[in-house]
């Protein structure tokens, strides 16, 4: 169900809206953090499988270098600055001016991928899916844009998909998280809630996480609940490199 | 060297041999004369040819057109392409006029013949012939040569002419009476001016849009045509894709062609695509050459241009690809003698070729045309790594023919090409080599082996996964032939070049006795077979098994589990109750081959059926796994909920490493003993980088043994959880030891990753070298001693990973997980549920239900604990930096 979902329609967008902003904190024992604002629309790719659905905003998500790990806190970016080992306030980092990206050809590449909850046939589906590589020419006219990237991608197989819709989150970029579906059958519906990222980070490379939630309603939910099989949740970092003019 | 010999090159111009031909064209041609019309039969490029020489001109017969219309019509393609073959010919200028019948005014008609003329013109533009050398005229009705006032004679009166002189100078015209003078097919690049070195048939490598070989062309329904949609045309085999475009050319509503060559699709007639305006295409490659040298082609006039965006891309990178193979076809020398002595050594240089860091290319004796990659006809060949300046070497010229001495590329985006090629005339009474050099005068033997590993029964058209040890030279492969077929260079049923890292093959479609071998190729003997293996291929049969055959039994439905240990097989499992097994036996082919690993079948006691089995002696088409020490474990149709249980025992007990070794130390039975040699034992792996902290550690355990050829032994092995290079990690193992140095391949279940040591006798029993995180190159080499530690039989002692406990064990029983795990994706309903519950209570299910814990280290960390962090459950820091500022991460 994933791979019609991830390519439901790179289609269609909507003008970019302002979001209320979290801290976000880079930080290594000792060491302090690098600090920066962070889009809380972002929070539900960051929270994957806590974070659809939630509504309750942390005020800084952690990235805890020493221990590779990733912490929510009530805490104020400075005071988990502090508690990292760093002085002061916590500095901010100020993200790369606009980049321009390349025309040629470019490629997706699965990098990794964490589920949780999901039945074997679904991991098997996304482990294969780190093989596949899927390529497409483009022609940015002007700027990085996820649409344009998505306007050869192959179209919608899934009917009753919302479209995506992208929104500017800053320099280089990009959100959307409005994807969603619903399909029943004999009683038994599943629900398919979908984030995706896109950020150029140089004029050759994307980098992206995709965040999906599956739950499964109905007759075979408790069945599959007893598994720990109901509810799905899938992190997906990619990224996408422009390999031939 | 010489230049291919031009065509007609060396052949005599004399007159009187003209005069003589023309005679004899005249007796054997009644028809010959103005008296034909449109739609009389096409004359062939030899009969053209003979009625210029006599009249000056010829009618093009059966070159027609749409009604009223300069559109020519697909069945003159074969006067066309026997004009356009006889222009080649003969060279030298020439005309093309229109003539029409006496119906309509002057001035009509005159627009008509000079369009049709045009027409005609432009086709033989498009299919190579110079337009310099071209032209074209209307004359209306007013040169009739038959009465207008009748069908037939106006039929003859709408003609198209090429007129010009020929004369006894005209290259390559003339030659032996009788002899015909065109070939039976040309293409643009045979024609006039041969260059040197000879251009290679079939595309010029000047292209734009309009010309695109090697590529195809599809409407993607997008966007319909705008008028005019098109048609796709039937062409004779000989078609060429010049004579697509040229249709499309004459043809004012076609945007774009697609040339399909006889022979792809599977289809006898070559297909010629024309396209109408406005319609969307996609663009697609196709490298290969079919029928006659034949190749796909496509292209867009000008003004019809709409590609798919990709498409674009794709275009430019046909372009460019054929651009760059053109130049090397300008610049590139191959340097050699045309006759050579057979079975001895030839020098050969090339100037201009591609640099060995580049691609692939290669120069080769063969028995194909120029576009034709057949190993088949394939004789010897030298790379041009392996020159060992890039640019000259020797290769083994084979026994006496006529052969086809060429340099070939292996483009990455273009496909393979052959870039210069000419004759080579072995026999025995050649010319000494132009270089004599270091020719050698006998062939010394070849001191190079390889070894191979295979299953050896599988199942038709079932992957086969081949380890072996070899030379690896440049271009070495191994294959599948049909046994007995030892000559067979083609590449058989299946092949691959090897590199060191595990291979794919495909086995046959059909049952039988096969071959697998090792080919190299040998820098100083040439192509050599180094080892070769049986290979049989069974379709499966239900297997059900009589009492009688069970070997050993686990009964009851319920109770303890039975630990199986049969040391002489080599076997260690674990049976639920309720299931038996076959006697483990290792079987042999026709051919006396013995398998490495013994078969047999885990069935249910109950009904006798057989559910699993192991190293089938027949191979099945259900679902198989490679175990933990590399058996082949293949679940039959009868697995059901119980059999899982069982299922996932063996998954994780069959094995003769770590669970021997574990068994040992608990001074439970015998210990299985390898015949005592020189390598068979147990061997520690230790690491060697005096100043490390490491420096001494143990970091592989493997248990040997010696093959009956001491130069070979194998085993398997296991490696630390946490220390060396690649940890968690058991497999097999195979060795080569040649006089002081030892070479050791170790590869886990799925052959995927593995270490590679290399090293140096280090006293007695001992090795120094490097182990090597194979395929991966970027992991430095790490410093390690191999030494033995026990003889087999013999008492040893290690850290507890070594025997299995704890952490050994809880590896492979990880490893038996993530064997479960595979299997899952092919249980359906209740039986994925049971497998299900297995793997949790095997407690080593990982992402299939259970929840990961938190990492120890963070919910200790003191700065999380003081802000009352929560974890984010499965997001790595790494993941999140690339989410949230990817431009800082490392």
């Amino acid at each position: 169900m994933w791979k019609p979902v991830l390519f439901v329609a790179l289609v269609t967008s909507v003008p970019s809206q302002a979001q209320p902003q979290t801290g976000g904190a880079i930080c290594r024992e000792g060491q302090g953090c690098v600090c920066l604002s962070l889009d809380t629309g972002l929070l539900p790719v960051i929270m994957g499988a806590d974070g659809i659905g939630d509504t309750t905003l942390p005020d800084t998500i952690i990235v805890d270098r020493t221990n590779n790990a990733t912490i929510r806190t009530g805490r104020s970016i400075h005071e988990v600055h502090r508690a990292y080992g760093g002085q002061g306030e916590c500095p901010a980092d100020e993200p790369p001016g606009p980049i321009m990206p390349l025309d040629g050809t470019w490629q997706w590449r699965t990098l990794s991928e964490t589920t949780s909850g999901c039945p074997p046939m679904m991991a098997g589906a996304i482990a294969a899916s780190r093989t596949e590589t899927l390529s497409t020419s483009v022609v940015w006219e002007g700027g990085f844009d996820p649409r344009r990237l998505a306007a050869s991608l192959p179209a919608p197989e899934m009917s009753g998909m919302s479209a995506y819709e992208w929104r500017e989150l800053g320099p280089n970029r990009w959100l959307s998280d409005n994807i969603s579906g619903r399909e029943c059958e004999d009683g038994t519906c599943v629900s398919v809630a979908l984030a995706l990222s896109m950020t150029l980070v140089a004029p050759t490379r994307i980098s992206g996480v995709l965040t999906m939630r599956s739950q499964v309603e109905g007759a075979q939910a408790a069945i599959l609940a007893g598994f720990g099989m109901a509810d799905c949740r899938i992190r997906m970092r990619y990224q996408i490199d422009r390999i031939a003019p | 060297m010489k230049p291919f010999p031009r065509r007609g090159a060396g052949l005599s111009h004399d007159t009187s041999i003209l005069r003589s031909f023309a005679l004899l064209a005249c007796l054997a041609l009644p028809s010959v004369g103005h008296a034909q019309s449109a739609n009389a039969p096409p004359l062939a490029c030899a009969q053209l040819v003979e009625t210029l020489s006599i009249d000056g001109r010829v009618a093009l017969q059966g070159v027609t057109f749409d009604f009223n219309r300069a559109t020519l019509r697909p069945d003159s393609l074969p006067a066309l392409i026997a004009a356009r073959d006889a222009i080649v010919t003969l060279g030298g200028a020439w005309g093309i006029e229109g003539h029409t019948d006496n119906i309509g005014n002057r001035g009509y008609n005159q627009a008509l013949s000079e369009a049709r003329a045009g027409s005609v013109r432009d086709w033989l533009v498009s299919a190579g012939v110079s337009p310099e050398h071209l032209t074209a005229q209307g004359f209306s009705f007013d040169r009739p040569i038959a009465d207008n006032g009748t069908d037939a004679g106006r039929a003859q009166n709408r003609r198209v002419e090429l007129v010009g002189a020929v004369t006894p100078d005209m290259l390559g015209f003339g030659g032996p009476a009788g002899a015909d003078p065109c070939p039976d097919t040309l293409t643009p690049g045979t024609q006039s001016a041969v260059a040197t070195p000879p251009p290679i048939p079939d595309w010029s490598g000047a292209s734009g849009q309009e010309w695109l070989p090697f590529s195809n062309l599809m409407p993607t329904g997008n966007a319909g045509a705008t008028g005019w949609p098109g048609e796709r045309l039937d062409l004779p085999p000989g078609a060429r894709p010049q004579a697509c475009q040229a249709l499309c050319t004459a043809n004012s509503q076609c945007a774009a062609f697609s040339f399909e060559p006889a022979g792809s699709f599977f289809v006898e007639n070559a297909r010629c695509v024309l396209i109408g305006y406005g319609t969307e295409l996609n663009l697609t490659r196709d490298n290969g050459y079919y029928d006659g040298g034949t190749f796909f082609a496509s292209g867009l006039k000008a003004d019809a241009r709409l590609l798919t965006p990709q498409s674009e891309g794709l275009a430019a990178q046909i372009i460019a690809d054929l651009a760059e193979i053109a130049r090397l076809r300008d610049t590139v020398r191959l340097i050699a003698p045309e006759s050579h002595a057979p079975e001895s050594w030839m020098d050969v240089a090339l100037e201009g070729a591609v640099p060995a860091e580049a691609y692939r290319s290669y120069v080769e004796i063969t028995l194909s045309p120029d576009h034709d990659f057949d190993w088949r006809t394939s004789r010897a060949s030298l790379f041009v790594h392996d020159m060992a300046d890039g640019r000259s070497g020797q290769i083994w010229v084979p026994e006496p023919g006529a052969y086809t001495l060429r340099y070939g590329i292996e483009h990455p985006t273009a496909g393979q090409h052959t870039i210069v090629a000419q004759p080579l005339t072995v026999t025995a009474q050649a010319a000494e080599p132009l270089r004599s050099g270091a020719a050698p005068t006998t062939i010394p033997a070849t001191s190079a082996t390889a070894r191979l590993s295979f299953p050896m029964v599988v199942a038709p058209g079932d992957s086969i996964v081949v380890t072996y040890t070899g030379p690896l030279n440049s271009g070495d492969w191994v294959d599948i032939i049909t046994m007995g077929n030892d000559d067979d260079m083609s590449g058989g049923w299946s092949w691959a070049y090897v590199s060191g890292d595990p291979v794919a093959l495909t086995a046959p479609g059909a049952e039988g006795d096969y071959t697998l071998r090792y080919v190299a190729e040998d820098p100083v003997q040439g192509r050599v077979v180094l080892a070769q293996d049986s290979l049989v291929v069974r379709t499966p049969a239900p297997v059900t098994v009589a009492s009688a055959e069970i070997f050993l039994r686990c009964d009851g439905s319920t109770g303890p589990f039975c630990e199986i240990r049969l040391p002489a097989q080599d076997v260690v499992l674990t049976l639920a109750a309720g299931y038996g097994m076959t006697e483990p036996l290792f079987t042999e082919t026709a051919g006396g081959a013995r398998a490495e690993r013994p078969s047999f079948d885990l069935l249910r006691l109950a009904d006798g059926v057989a559910v699993m089995l192991v190293n089938a002696r027949q191979a099945q088409t259900a679902y198989c796994q490679t175990g933990l020490s590399g058996d082949e474990i293949c679940l039959t149709h009868a697995f059901g909920d119980a059999d899982a249980v069982l299922a996932g025992l063996v998954f994780g007990s069959l094995t003769n490493t770590a669970m021997m070794a574990e068994l040992d130390a608990m001074g439970g039975e015998e210990m299985p003993l390898a015949d005592d040699g020189g390598m068979s034992g147990v061997w520690v792996f230790r690491i060697d980088m005096p100043g490390s902290p490491e420096d001494g550690a143990s970091f592989v355990l493997a248990d040997l043994t010696e093959d009956a050829d001491p130069m070979f032994f194998s085993g398997t092995f296991l490696t630390a959880p946490d220390i060396g290079p690649l940890t968690g990690l058991s497999g097999d193992l195979r060795g080569v030891i040649a006089g002081e140095t030892i070479n050791i391949s170790m590869s886990g279940p799925d052959g995927a990753a593995g270490l590679v040591f290399t090293g140096t006798a280090y006293g007695d029993a001992a090795y120094r070298g490097t182990a090597s995180v194979m395929p991966s190159a970027l992991t430095p080499p790490t410093g390690a001693i191999v030494a033995r530690i026990a003889a087999p039989g013999e008492d040893w002692d290690g850290p507890p990973w070594m025997k299995g406990q704890p952490d050994g064990m809880e590896a492979a029983m990880q490893m038996g997980a993530q064997a479960l795990q595979g299997l899952l994706g092919d249980l359906q309903g209740e039986d994925r549920a049971m497998a299900e519950l297995l793997g949790t209570i095997m407690g080593t299910m990982g992402g299939a239900g259970a929840q990961r814990p938190a990492p120890d280290a963070v919910a200790a960390s003191p700065a999380v604990t003081a802000l009352q962090g929560t974890i984010i459950d499965g997001l790595s820091a790494d993941e999140a930096l690339g989410l949230i500022a990817p431009h800082l991460e490392d």
